[in-house]
């Protein structure tokens, strides 16, 4: 179901003020520095907390002023908050007991979503004694048994190890795509959001700052709040680009962003790379800029590449490469299309 | 949220009435009887209470008892509190844990004890007369001031010891070390610095001792064993009950709660003072070394703390399997008292009401603990998850605290005054004035559970479409079940124990376990008293026991 949020409410550290769409069967992430609003934002739509003003319309119906337990709006906390006084089975159970669902029914359905959350055989298990991936796969088998229309994750995997936190989020993306159910997915991680999402929503003190494809806000981030958030790179103000770069194609800035005072131009690392020989044959030919004496200041392993950080003037710039640079001083070349530009 | 606020809040307004009426009523009849005289307000009562040179007397003894008692506390305390703050020794946990005795045991139970353990006849006199060979008990303090003073002592000095003890322990040993880096003599150090931090807790412990001791009945009731030794609290029982006077006695109420209300302050003061904290990693306690002269003391206070706290209760099962065969006979084994209390062997005077005793205190506990928790859950969860007005809600449910129970019981006697109870009436109004005493202990057991419920339990059976009426039913009281079951069981306790309330409201038809232990020891009928006794020691102990449990886990 189609999920249309307009949501205003004033807070102590910040005012919320945002609306936004969700399409029927999308993994929505939420992302933002802790503080921003998007925890507040999954309460309101939950119904644990009320906006001041502004509607939650789901399928068509304003369910804004609708009871918590009548919404059909599944959670799954941070801390899993799975019942300590309830094995596994009875926690799944506990939603189902609402569905007026007979217990031969129930039972089935518990094996069926502890099969789909990769959990056979855990039905008597005390919940108190699970692992924390254990009690995330519970919880969120839990959330979908009370069937939901929408189900929100609140920051389901920050308690865990980085290890199991990458093999959980591609199984929460598996069970997305097997049940269908339009999804919001509160993180701080880009990684993680950029790893699961159809869409992504950056938020930044209550207010919505780009909302897009994570591949549109990864390359094209509308502001250096988004740039800087979603990962590392080089932000430089526009000026310097008609001024000092070697510019062998003639590319200007696009009319739209033509005022140079307050644009910046921003790519990101990898997307730049470094010549140390002009004589070196690049094997695309697209149209790039060219930034020369560029000096080299520190240069990290990082496992699949290298990350560079330079001096170009006085700026700074950031950039990968597969081998380590071998010359203090070099030229690093930026496609044309892997450049964008935001106002300050 | 709104909706389940307002569930909280429909759920407190029964609870708030129903503990209205309970405490504000018959507070409210006691004072209006104090100052209202022939339709008029008037304070002559009050001020003859304060001026008259009887009552005055009476009022100078009350403090005069309250201080001597604090001061042998601290005196007894103290040494304890520094042994179990600074030294780590085997037997530490077992002084730790005996030192909760007092806040279980019933008063009478108390009482009973000593005349056991202290009395001419009693334990320590005949050990001592065996292992000296003497012919007269060496020890006749029974029956006189310094009775009064030694059981005051006996049922305070742990509370002293452990409330300084807790700050000592929680105090920050590396400020101690920097003044000795920076010259300070050990003496100094403790004069300067150890000190000065643990100067409130001192004054808080002692406030609260001298609180206790102003209040006590049944040991002065008994052992004062006159009328030269009579404190406010048994000339509010006196006036009102045998001499027929309520007025007088709500008079003498109006200046005892005055009088409490300014100590509560002080304590409540004291209490803020201490709340600064200091951050400390892990205390490191000395090693006892066995051979030195500390060791020596630490030896002689845990063998005294032992004796002073275990001997009482002790002798009283020891005594309720003996029975004395003549006058001059040997003692023997015999469960002749246990039998004749659940009515097997015929039994005489007092010992025939045993079991009608037995019976209805047993109800009247059942029914207050049902009522009291009942009440303190919806008061708490009403009080947690409301926060508007929360604070205000927490000093209501707390309020009967600082009216003593003497006072909570003549509030009774004047409603008894006005609707005439009949006999299960007037067991109806005791149960009523036993949740009242019971209900801020329940409260305060209950309250920091719910405080520490993770409220995302219940948004998780929110969003999950439960009701918050089924939320409550399924999550939030199974949750809770275990502090529930330890209220319960600390209410029954409480009321099977309580003995002030319930005398001064009572007839000589109606009897409870210690208004018939009270008769017993009145008619030297001691080991009768002891099996009686024994019951009320497992009870407590049971309290006490489910108490520690619960202090270990957590929600």
């Amino acid at each position: 179901m189609i999920l249309q949020c307009s949501l205003q409410a004033i807070y102590p550290d910040f005012t919320l003020d945002l609306s936004f769409t969700v399409q029927e069967g999308d993994l929505v992430c939420i992302i933002g520095p802790s503080g921003c609003g998007k925890s507040t934002t999954l309460s309101i739509i939950a119904g644990l907390i009320h906006a001041e003003t502004g509607s939650i319309i789901l399928g068509g119906e304003d369910i804004s002023q609708k009871e918590v337990h009548k919404r059909k709006i599944a959670m799954v906390f941070q801390d899993y908050s799975l019942f300590p006084h309830m094995n596994v089975e009875q926690n799944i159970a506990y939603p189902l007991k609402n569905l007026k669902m007979n217990k031969r029914r129930r039972v089935q359905v518990v094996k069926e979503l502890l099969d789909l959350v990769n959990l056979q055989g855990y039905e008597k298990r005390k919940s108190t004694l699970l692992s924390g991936g254990e009690r995330q796969r519970v919880a969120l088998a839990r959330a979908l048994a009370s069937e939901p229309k929408v189900l929100l994750l609140d920051e389901p995997l920050s308690a865990l190890d980085a290890k199991l936190r990458t093999r959980l989020r591609e199984e929460i993306r598996r069970i997305h795509e097997e049940t269908g159910i339009t999804t919001i997915y509160v993180t701080h991680d880009q990684d993680e959001a950029f790893a699961i999402a159809d869409q992504v929503i950056v938020m930044d003190r209550g207010r919505i700052i780009q909302q897009g494809s994570p591949l549109e806000i990864y390359r094209t981030p509308k502001t250096k709040f988004v740039a800087t958030f979603t990962g590392e790179g080089t932000i430089l103000p526009a000026d310097a680009f008609a001024r000092t770069l070697r510019n062998p194609y003639h590319l200007d800035i696009p009319a739209k962003h033509r005022n140079p005072k307050n644009t910046s131009l921003f790519f990101r690392p990898h997307t730049s790379h470094i010549v140390e020989d002009e004589g070196e044959v690049r094997l695309q030919y697209l149209p790039f800029l060219a930034f020369d004496e560029v000096r080299l200041v520190r240069s990290e392993f990082q496992g699949t590449h290298w990350r560079n950080s330079c001096v170009w003037e006085e700026h700074e710039l950031f950039c990968h490469s597969d081998r380590k640079p071998q010359k203090e001083i070099f030229s690093l070349h930026v496609d044309i299309t892997d450049l964008s530009y935001f106002e300050e | 949220m709104r909706d389940y606020r307002r569930f909280y809040r429909q759920r407190s307004i029964g609870p708030l009435i129903i503990l209205f009426s309970l405490f504000a009523l018959p507070l409210a009849l006691t004072i209006r009887s104090g100052v209202w005289e022939e339709g008029s307000f008037t304070l002559r009562r009050i001020v003859s209470a304060v001026t008259d040179s009887y009552t005055r007397r009476i009022l100078l003894f009350t403090l005069k008892q309250a201080l001597y008692s604090t001061v042998a506390s601290l005196v007894i305390g103290l040494p304890g509190a520094y042994i179990l703050a600074t030294y780590s020794f085997p037997g530490k946990k077992l002084i730790k844990a005996l030192a909760t005795i007092p806040f279980v045991l019933p008063s009478i139970l108390v009482v009973l004890g000593f005349v056991i353990f202290f009395g001419n006849n009693g334990t320590l006199n005949t050990v001592l007369m065996s292992v000296f060979d003497l012919s007269d008990p060496p020890l006749k303090i029974l029956y006189s001031f310094g009775a009064i003073i030694l059981a005051h002592t006996f049922y305070n000095f742990p509370i002293i010891m452990s409330i300084v003890a807790t700050a000592w322990e929680g105090l920050d040993t590396k400020l101690e070390a920097a003044a000795a880096t920076l010259g300070s003599s050990p003496r100094k150090v403790f004069r300067t610095i150890t000190l000065p931090r643990l100067i409130p807790s001192m004054i808080s412990a002692a406030v609260l001792v001298f609180l206790f001791c102003f209040n006590s009945f049944a040991i002065i009731l008994v052992l004062g064993g006159g009328p030269q030794f009579t404190t406010l609290e048994v000339e509010i029982y006196r006036q009102a009950r045998m001499m027929g006077d309520p007025s007088g006695a709500s008079a003498l109420a109006i200046v005892s709660m005055v009088i409490n209300g300014i100590l509560f302050l002080g304590y409540a003061l004291s209490q803020r003072t201490l709340t600064v904290a200091e951050t400390v990693a892990d205390r490191a306690f000395e090693e006892w070394k066995p051979s030195s002269i500390r060791a020596f003391f630490i030896v002689l206070y845990s063998i005294f703390t032992i004796l002073f706290l275990l001997g009482p209760i002790v002798s009283v099962l020891y005594r309720s399997f003996l029975k004395t065969a003549s006058r001059s006979g040997k003692p023997t084994f015999s469960i002749t008292w246990y039998r004749k209390l659940l009515g097997l062997e015929h039994a005489s005077s007092h010992m025939s009401s045993a079991l009608a005793a037995l019976v209805n205190s047993t109800l009247i506990g059942v029914a207050v603990s049902v009522l009291t928790v009942t009440l303190a859950l919806l008061l708490s969860v009403s009080i947690v998850r409301r926060k508007k007005s929360s604070s205000a809600l927490e000093l209501f449910g707390m309020l009967p605290m600082i009216t003593s129970s003497v006072i909570i019981g003549l509030g009774y006697v004047l409603i008894a005054r006005i609707l005439r109870p009949s006999l299960l009436g007037t067991y109806l109004l005791i149960t009523l004035a036993h949740t009242v005493i019971a209900f801020p202990f329940a409260l305060r057991t209950i309250l920091p559970k719910v405080r520490s419920l993770s409220e995302t339990y219940l948004h998780a059976s929110y969003t999950l479409g439960s009701s918050p009426r089924k939320t409550f039913r399924m999550i939030e009281i199974p949750l809770l079940r275990k502090t529930l079951l330890t209220a319960m069981v600390f209410a029954f306790a409480l009321s099977l124990g309580e003995f002030n309330a319930t005398l001064i409201l009572s007839n000589s038809q109606i009897v409870t376990l210690p208004v018939v232990m009270y008769r017993l020891i009145g008619s030297y009928h001691f080991q009768g008293a002891c099996a009686l006794g024994s019951i009320l020691i497992i009870t407590s102990g049971l309290a006490f026991f489910l108490g520690e449990v619960a202090k270990g886990d957590s929600v």
